[in-house]
């Protein structure tokens, strides 16, 4: 009995503490290149029948409906929201922003992600010392299939279906030393995040799907930009409050529910 | 004798089942495309009319008071709840009548259709291509019952009357159905609904609109709710209380009255 409400009300503390912890991380992320906002899915616990439906009443008539009392609520999972970030032009040729769908894809070691890759939209990319592109992160993931920049160049730049040329000093023509591939997956919304701006294949998401920059599903690149976090701080500061408050009402709860237990432990004296 | 006492034991346990409804719908407020339930009681009759025991010896006057009280069945309240913008094109929202149908696979709990019914339309796409809803990941139907296979590289419309289009074709009508009698439907979690066999023969093509890009906020009231959960913890105090002092009656009555002098 009340303790079914306590139940209840304990499940939606919980919940709204992780719906807390999504938003907050969100809210955390609002200057992160490439990331993208998750939300936390509700949705209702299962009901106790406590009266069947189809039971005869005196009058022998079947009564139509059952007596059934819910459980409370859970987050059934928390959904990435892959609608693009805002472009931030920074300058730098090495900055690249995938205008539409698709994903970059960099080398990881095998325990992180399957096959050893991790898909990124953060696009900041560097030159390590041997001239590969790399993300300009502490970990510098090497970009997959590497693209090497050797010798002497004056300045590197990308096109928008992902051709990366560099200006050699005597020659006239940028020469091309490679071609940025793309992966898409079937279900983004699927993949894991595993820190870093990185995301990884699940069974969820679907094998990665390959292709170049500007090919028909995959989106062009933008170089000396780079796509800013998606989150909408309005979006997120109204959720926070909302939860809060949800969390307020809910402690409301048990504490009535624990009002009625006392009252009903009280009554033996 | 002790009429009183069973009285407000009816009493509190019914107390505590509106605090039990209240307080899950409480937990729900967050929860997309819930509908709260409302708790209700009937008037118990007196055991000699109840049982139609006419010729067991009765006490007249007691007899009208009735035997306070039991449950009766809950109602879900289908009134729409308030719509809210989002992003994502695979957020549909139902405004008006009408639910989405579901698949619910091989389980057909009741005796009825195996088809759930949802007012939840946050939906995905699995590896297989088709629409799942993103709570449970079960296929979302189409009017002819069947899952809907989408191409996720193209760009994805559903328009009001439920229909999905995808690069300027129409790949399938979403299955979009009501039921006349509510009161069949029963709730099965998940934010789903399953339909009686009666219900399923008699569901009719929805009259509301379907909306991309928003979802339906749980239709609970947090104030109602709160006052729900706080009015039946009261009224399971006072109730107690009754039941404290017909305890002290009783007491009396056989330790004070009852004594043999001597």
């Amino acid at each position: 009995m009340a303790i079914i409400a306590l139940q209840s009300a304990a499940s939606a503390l919980s919940a709204l503490n992780t719906a807390m912890d999504v938003t907050s991380n969100n809210l955390a992320n609002i200057n992160t290149a490439g990331f993208k906002s998750s939300r936390a899915n509700f949705q209702d616990l299962l009901y106790i029948e406590q009266q069947q439906p189809g039971i005869r009443n005196t009058n022998n008539d079947q009564r139509p409906t059952g007596l059934y009392v819910g459980l409370g609520t859970k987050v059934s999972g928390t959904q990435l929201d892959f609608k693009e970030g805002p472009p931030v032009a920074s300058g730098n040729p090495l900055d690249l922003m995938i205008q539409g769908n698709g994903f970059f894809r960099v080398g990881v070691q095998d325990a992180l992600g399957p096959g050893g890759f991790a898909y990124t939209r953060a696009g900041q990319f560097t030159v390590n010392s041997e001239g590969n592109i790399v993300l300009a992160t502490d970990t510098g993931r090497k970009l997959d299939p590497p693209i090497q920049l050797t010798g002497d160049y004056s300045s590197v730049s990308v096109d928008a279906n992902g051709q990366v040329f560099v200006q050699r000093p005597a020659a006239q023509d940028p020469e091309l030393v490679g071609t940025l591939t793309m992966t898409n997956f079937i279900n983004p919304t699927g993949l894991k995040s595993v820190g870093e701006n990185l995301y990884v294949e699940t069974g969820a998401s679907g094998p990665p799907i390959e292709g170049k920059p500007g090919e028909q599903a995959f989106g062009t690149i933008q170089s000396g930009m780079y796509e800013n976090s998606n989150v909408d701080p309005t979006t997120e500061l109204v959720n926070l409050i909302r939860i809060q408050r949800a969390f307020e009402m809910n402690s409301n709860s048990i504490r009535a529910a624990d009002q009625t237990l006392q009252a009903i432990a009280q009554l033996h004296r | 004798m002790n009429y009183g006492f069973t009285m407000g034991t009816a009493g509190v346990i019914a107390a505590m089942h509106r605090q039990d409804v209240a307080s899950n719908n409480l937990a729900n407020i967050q929860t997309v495309g819930y509908k709260p339930d409302t708790s209700f009681t009937i008037p118990r009759q007196a055991a000699r009319q109840e049982d139609g025991l006419m010729n067991m010896p009765s006490n007249t006057l007691l007899e009208r008071l009735g035997a306070g009280v039991l449950l009766a069945p809950n109602r879900t309240s289908f009134t729409q709840g308030s719509l809210t913008q989002t992003r994502n094109p695979f957020d549909l929202a139902i405004q008006g009548d009408g639910f989405l149908t579901v698949s619910g696979g091989a389980d057909t709990a009741s005796g009825g259709d195996s088809l759930r019914l949802t007012r939840d339309g946050r939906m995905t796409v699995d590896t297989r291509g088709h629409l799942v809803t993103v709570t449970d990941g079960r296929d979302i139907l189409d009017e002819t019952g069947r899952p809907i296979l989408v191409n996720p590289a193209s760009d994805f419309t559903v328009h009001t009357n439920g229909s999905i289009t995808q690069g300027g074709s129409e790949i399938a009508k979403l299955g979009f159905i009501d039921v006349p009698n509510r009161d069949s439907l029963k709730k099965v979690g998940n934010n789903m609904f399953s339909l009686s066999a009666a219900a399923a023969t008699s569901k009719t093509v929805a009259t509301g609109n379907v909306l991309q890009y928003n979802v339906e906020e749980s239709g609970a009231d947090p104030i109602r709710a709160m006052m729900a959960v706080q009015s039946a913890a009261d009224a399971v105090g006072t109730t107690s209380k009754i039941m404290q002092i017909h305890d002290d009656l009783m007491n009396r009555a056989i330790n004070t009255l009852g004594r043999v002098s001597g």
